[in-house]
């Protein structure tokens, strides 16, 4: 506890911090398209397209053809393991293609929930074995950061002690191996929406959570500059019977993370969860309009909030493949001024022009 | 761990916010005058002052009498237990004096430390027992704050696991039990200087003590934005040979809070410890240039570096008053600066010069 023994050079720090900073840029934010196969067949399934390999390729493709205006917009790319080796119809790697524009590629390395035995049906992640050697063939692959989704839920009895400290844990061991070989993790702690719990119900455990993960990073001596958050927004559970407004969500929000994510992290991209395109685009607005101060750049993470629509135009047809990737493009314009609190609402109307009021930050 | 019972309101936590800010206002620093009359008879020895009640009330008088103005550069001061019931030569009780200028009255609350059994040499600190009844006593006698300092040290083998985590935690105890009493706690986590340890050291330290504290201010449900954070600055060991700048000092130092201290802590008032007066306003000055994102005010909580030439000035005779509160004036107006970073001593290099040492690229 009171030596440090070496654990990155200055040259691996300057590169992981400056990846960090080139993913989360003013403006930018990240597509997760990195959906596994099992997830993946509940979206197409939805929109009655076949789960197979070269219909999954072709939905990827649809999203990486669009033109340079998301250049501005996107970051980052999350990528699936099978997509990461996936070409174009061309031939063209989609890795390639996604650098050549000067965005970034990211890898999902967790290998999914496992039950936590003695628990109230809560789980941890597994994806550790091996995580290194995989990392070094990923960075020369073309990946330059990583995902780790870990997953709690809150319940009467949930999260339990247990849960928090052992998803800690494992985010942290999964950060600790990723920087060691210059790959950026992106650390998501996701706390379900499931649930009637309120909004002040849902901040006390993020800010609980948070606090467990960022002690388990220093425990595991996490260079936190070369680190980014993808924590969910603070938000009621699904079927709490009280509605918030985006700037109650904001406020909420904002202040879990002033009391818990040290300045020193770059940056916080969050996940959309459960909610709709117009909803996480609304929330993310609020949040960079909120008027307590943010140290940290804030911007998105969305995978289905970024890809609804398009996934719902393409319908499978070669013959929406254009159209789909319009809607994508819309997407992710709506979230790039989302990101610098300059999206004034989209299509139905959710949000409501003029000043809004964001209320007194002490009943937080 | 998962449900959120009452423990402060809106109105007890806009009631704790206001008066931390009201602490760290810009340019403003504390007093910290609160040395037990054990530390005092050191103090008074150096001049040559016999040790009784009634010189320290004169030295007192001395520093809380001085011009009106000192309002300007000084938002609190920490009382000791003995001179918050002592009067000015005015008759009036110190509390008011100190107050009829806005300023905000503390008093220190801890016992001093204790031995911990099986480490080598190091402490808890005392203080816990009827702390509650304590604390309603002094907010009815006029403070609004309070402060507890604990100690550890970097040798070999320490700060232990059990060092770092038993005073976090009777760190945050006290807070808990402050700001149920309207009492706003300063958290003075306090890593001795001693030693032979370089600066990256004692950053390293630092950071790990910090996340700690944290931690268990977490744990114990602290109200972050009602609180204030002393720390150490970090510098290297009294006895390391090799010598760091002001500069190496503010970049080690913003650094490891950086990634450690929450947005939400309104204000650090660093301790001065063994440094010089100059010294200390100079480091205190670079800290408020560092480039970095500081997204809580940085200033002063300095005993010596505020004290030692109006001690050496009075020297124990009435006939100097007037030069010792001069003495004092001057090195509250210069710690001012040094809390905006406006500090130019004279006779220093310029400021285009000092700039250049920061863009040296060493990673910390």
């Amino acid at each position: 506890m009171t030596h440090q023994s070496p654990t990155l050079s200055e040259a691996q720090k300057r590169e992981l911090h400056e990846t960090a900073l080139r993913i989360v840029s003013p403006g930018k934010g990240i597509l997760a398209a990195d959906e596994s196969v099992g997830s993946l067949a509940k979206r197409l399934a939805q929109v009655g397209v076949e789960n197979t390999e070269e219909n999954r390729r072709q939905y990827r493709q649809i999203l990486f053809s669009a033109d340079d205006r998301i250049n501005g917009c996107i970051g980052g790319v999350i990528f699936f393991h099978e997509t990461l080796y996936q070409h174009t119809d061309n031939g063209i790697a989609f890795v390639k293609m996604i650098r050549d524009r000067g965005i970034l590629v990211g890898i999902k390395v967790d290998k999914g929930v496992v039950p936590l035995a003695g628990t109230c049906g809560e789980t941890t992640t597994q994806g550790l074995d091996g995580l290194s050697d995989r990392c070094a063939q990923y960075k020369k692959d073309g990946a330059v950061f990583a995902k780790w989704r870990c997953v709690l839920k809150i319940s009467d009895t949930n999260p339990s002690k247990l849960a928090i400290t052992e998803n800690a844990n494992v985010l942290a061991r999964y950060s600790s191996i990723c920087q060691q070989h210059g790959i950026v993790p992106i650390i998501e702690p996701e706390i379900l929406p499931d649930g009637d719990h309120d909004l002040k119900r849902s901040q006390y455990i993020t800010e609980k959570v948070l606090t467990a993960v960022y002690k388990a990073m220093s425990d595991h001596h996490v260079y936190l500059e070369g680190t980014l958050l993808k924590p969910n927004m603070v938000t009621s559970g699904h079927s709490c019977p009280t509605k918030y407004s985006p700037e109650e969500v904001a406020m909420a929000t904002v202040t879990a993370l002033r009391r818990t994510v040290p300045p020193a992290v770059t940056g916080v991209a969050f996940l959309s969860g459960g909610q709709s395109e117009e909803e996480a685009s609304v929330h993310l607005n609020a949040i960079n309009n909120c008027p307590l101060a943010k140290p940290w750049i804030l911007t998105f993470s969305f995978g289905r909030a970024l890809q609804a629509s398009a996934l719902r135009a393409w319908r499978g047809h070669k013959e929406n493949e254009k159209a789909a990737t319009e809607q994508f493009i819309k997407k992710a314009e709506a979230n790039s001024l989302a990101c610098q609190g300059k999206y004034t609402g989209g299509d139905n109307n959710y949000v409501e022009a003029g000043q809004r009021s964001y209320g007194s930050c002490h009943a937080y | 761990m998962t449900h959120q019972f009452p423990y402060l309101s809106p109105e007890q936590k806009k009631e704790l916010s206001d008066i931390a800010q009201r602490i760290v206002a810009p340019g403003k620093g504390i007093l910290a005058a609160d040395e037990s009359t054990g530390t005092m008879g050191k103090r008074l020895e150096k001049i040559k002052v016999d040790n009784n009640e009634e010189n320290r009330r004169y030295f007192r008088d001395l520093l809380f009498s001085t011009d009106p103005s000192i309002s300007n550069c000084v938002g609190g001061v920490i009382f000791f237990h003995e001179t918050l019931y002592q009067k000015a030569d005015s008759g009036k009780l110190f509390p008011q004096v100190v107050k009829d200028k806005g300023i905000v009255v503390g008093i220190k609350v801890d016992k001093g430390t204790a031995g911990l059994k099986g480490t080598d040499g190091e402490t808890t600190t005392q203080g816990l027992d009827g702390l509650s009844e304590r604390c309603a006593q002094y907010k009815k006698d006029g403070c609004d704050f309070a402060k507890w300092r604990s100690v550890l040290k970097i040798s070999d083998g320490c700060p232990s696991a059990l060092a770092i985590a038993e005073n976090a935690n009777v760190l945050a105890r006290y807070a808990s039990i402050c700001q149920q009493n309207g009492l706003v706690p300063i958290v003075e986590p306090e890593i001795l200087p001693d030693g032979d340890h370089d600066l990256l050291r004692c950053q390293y330290v630092s950071e790990k003590v910090l996340a700690a504290v944290y931690k268990a201010l977490s744990d114990h449900h602290v109200y972050l934005e009602g609180t204030l954070l002393k720390p150490n600055m970090v510098t290297a060991g009294q006895s390391c040979t090799k010598k760091f700048t002001p500069q190496e000092v503010a970049m080690a130092t913003v650094t490891a809070l950086r990634r450690t201290v929450p947005a939400a802590v309104p204000g650090i008032c660093f301790l001065s410890g063994g440094q010089s007066e100059e010294e200390a306003s100079r480091n205190l000055n670079a800290i408020n240039q560092v480039p970095l994102h500081r997204p809580w005010k940085l200033t002063f909580s300095y005993g010596r570096a505020l004290q030692a030439s109006a001690l050496a000035a009075w020297q124990g005779k009435t006939a100097n008053k007037a030069a010792a509160q001069e003495a004092f004036c001057s090195r509250a107006k210069i710690n001012g600066l040094a809390a905006k970073g406006e500090y130019k001593p004279s006779g220093s290099a310029d400021q285009a010069s000092m700039q250049s040492l920061y863009t040296a690229s060493y990673i910390y």
